[in-house]
């Protein structure tokens, strides 16, 4: 793997590169994981595209690739997700600083394909340089449930243009699509 | 009777010390039906921020014997404390007196032990569920609240209590905020990983000069830290020590009290003058004070309390906020062996490179720059209670409904004398009330455990008394 001798860490432009190596049907969790896990948090571009809202937490998007998306997240205390699947991505997310909440759900209650009953399997909290993982098919909820500011990473292959979300009461799922722009 | 014979349901959100003490009261006193739940998102509940510490060196600030949850029963904290000391090895002080200043982590085990034998007391039909979750929003309507949790879920209350404690500090004004987002900025001073990674040579800046900066500054000594320890504010000024002294007698009613605050300050600093040339301490003459400071305060016109706020709040704060001598004199050896150096002045520019980082300070009152290099700038300048910049979805959801306002001061919520919380026009929530930090707009003096613990007996007595809520 090239990653830069000098800082062991991977430059944006490392990363694009070694997703272009690895056809994206071969691709898997424990390689994006491993890819995702040597990018460099201070990276200068990344610094950039940190910004918070009072109204939601901010998703800026930092790279669109053929092969993968990258997000820059910013949440205040209390911020917090949708539960959602990402309609067959996978997805890597590393705290760059302060702690995240990840939440995993299970399907307790499969009524139909747009009627799925949801609670929570798993949580666990992560801390600077930590991993999220969630696989293609697994439903997740991401939050700030500390004190402080959250900033985090997102990397997702295939990239986006829909996810799934789930709807705890009434069991609905929503497929929703998503469009970014480089300034969202 | 309760509606329906149902039980009441107080949900509380929040559950460090003002939410857990106003859970045990209402577990202690109730006597019909009562389901309470207790809503924190920390692991653990009980701890809070305050509490929730993991250095040993942290310490409280007020002596055992005044930290008491029940202000019916001063010696609680103490005889609790005293009971729990054979097994605690080396982190409780060998033998703990009326004046020992505990370790904050204890403290917070001693809120958990408070709320658990409540808990174990009460009566069978009163219930505390305890809800590891975050309230995101709160919907009133006639017959109670629901409240929505980040998780999805929902839940019922008729009565609700926001036991918000204090909000994190904002980063400091300036002009380039770009260093912000630097991995050598803390923002956030009780971030788990505002000391790891830092060499111990390295030189460190602390921005906030009160309790929250002592708080970092000898948990970098306990790490062993053997760098420069700069410390910016805009006075300069830090806390002063405990010491036990002789009670001064009550020298001002608050009758004859000035209105207007330059006469207050000149009366207090006379006072202080005659008293040390009487033998007494001057500790002693604010202390004396304390009984009355909620109703000198609430009687100051507004204007008043605004040139408090301006002019005498920072030599209030290190005067009356007091560190614990064994706090005091750490920071003595570090500013004797000039470990640690304190400028007066403001942060006019952050210039980093890949080694560190130049602050460019401006010294107070004059155009001097001066310019220190560190690894790391750590922003200590305590709590941010104006609730109009958080961007909590609790807050932004309650504000932008018109729920909740902020005083007249923006240093708090509107509130009333009860607790209860004043909504956009002024009206009287009959659902919605709070305890501690955000009532400091009313009462000024309101986020120490000796406040607190009266706050926390009268608001449940207040809950329990309005029983029939449909």
């Amino acid at each position: 793997m090239s990653v830069n001798l000098l800082t062991k860490r991977l430059t944006l432009d490392d990363f694009i590169l070694e997703m272009m190596r690895i056809a994206p049907q071969d691709l898997n969790l424990e390689q994006l994981q491993d890819l995702v896990a040597q990018l460099d948090l201070n990276d200068t571009l990344l610094r950039q595209h940190i910004t918070f809202s009072d109204k939601t937490y901010a998703r800026k998007l930092l790279c669109r690739t053929s092969r993968f998306d990258m997000l820059v997240l910013s949440w205040h205390p209390g911020q917090f997700t949708t539960i959602h699947d990402h309609a067959g991505a996978l997805n890597v997310t590393r705290v760059r600083s302060g702690t995240l909440t990840a939440r995993l759900f299970e399907v307790y209650d499969k009524r139909s394909s747009t009627e799925q009953l949801v609670r929570v399997g798993s949580e666990e909290q992560l801390v600077r340089g930590e991993l999220a993982s969630v696989d293609r098919d697994r439903i997740h909820q991401l939050a700030n449930t500390s004190d402080e500011k959250l900033v985090t990473l997102h990397v997702y292959a295939h990239p986006l243009s829909s996810i799934n979300v789930y709807c705890p009461n009434s069991g609905q799922v929503d497929r929703v699509a998503l469009q970014y722009t480089l300034e969202q | 009777m309760t509606k329906n014979n149902l039980p009441i349901s107080i949900a509380i959100i929040g559950g460090g010390f003002s939410g857990s003490i106003v859970a045990a009261h209402l577990l202690i006193n109730a006597t019909f039906p009562l389901n309470i739940k207790l809503i924190e998102r920390r692991p653990t509940f009980g701890r809070g921020v305050a509490y929730g510490t993991k250095y040993g060196c942290h310490l409280l600030n007020v002596p055992a014997a005044k930290m008491s949850a029940f202000p019916d029963d001063p010696e609680h904290f103490l005889r609790w404390v005293q009971k729990e000391e054979q097994s605690r090895g080396n982190l409780m002080p060998s033998v703990v007196k009326p004046d020992t200043f505990v370790p904050r982590k204890i403290y917070g085990e001693y809120v958990q032990a408070v709320l658990d034998e409540a808990e174990a007391a009460a009566k069978e039909n009163v219930q505390l569920e305890r809800i590891k979750n975050e309230a995101v929003s709160i919907s009133p309507d006639a017959n109670g609240a629901t409240v929505s949790l980040s998780t999805g879920q929902t839940l019922r209350a008729d009565k609700i209590v926001l036991a918000l404690g204090n909000f994190p500090p904002t980063d400091p004004a300036i002009q380039d905020k770009s260093f912000y987002t630097s991995l050598r900025y803390v923002s956030y001073p009780w971030s788990p990983h505002a000391l790891s990674d830092i060499d111990p040579n390295d030189a460190v800046l602390l921005i906030g000069s009160g309790l929250t900066m002592l708080d970092l500054a000898v948990a970098l000594k306990e790490q062993g830290h053997a760098g420069a320890i700069h410390v910016v504010s805009r006075h300069g000024l830090l806390p002063y020590p405990h010491k036990f002294t002789t009670p001064y007698p009550a020298f001002l009613s608050v009758e004859g009290a000035p209105k207007a605050i330059r006469s207050l300050v000149r009366l207090v600093r006379e006072e202080v003058k005659n008293a040390i040339a009487r033998g007494y301490d001057w500790r002693a003459v604010l202390d004396s004070l304390r009984p009355i400071t909620q109703q000198l305060w609430q009687q100051l016109p507004l204007e008043e309390q605004r040139r408090f706020l301006r002019h005498v709040r920072i030599y209030w704060e290190v005067h009356r906020h007091r560190v614990s001598p064994g706090v005091a004199d750490i920071v003595a050896e570090m500013l004797h062996s000039e470990q640690m150096v304190v400028h007066a002045g403001r942060i006019q520019a952050y210039d980093e490179d890949d080694e560190a980082v130049d602050v460019a300070i401006r010294k107070r009152h004059t155009t001097d720059i001066e310019v220190v290099r560190v690894a790391r700038v750590i922003n200590s300048t305590g709590t941010e209670c104006d609730y109009r910049k958080f961007g909590h979805p609790l807050i932004q959801n309650l504000r932008s409904h018109g729920f909740i306002r902020s005083d007249a001061l923006a240093i708090g919520l509107d509130v009333s004398p009860n607790g209860a919380l004043l909504d956009v026009d002024g009206v009287v929530s009959q659902i919605l009330y709070t305890l501690g930090p955000p009532r400091q707009g009313r009462l000024w003096e309101t986020t120490a455990v000796p406040e607190i613990r009266v706050q926390a007996q009268e608001l449940a007595q207040e809950l329990l008394r309005s029983r029939n809520y449909s």
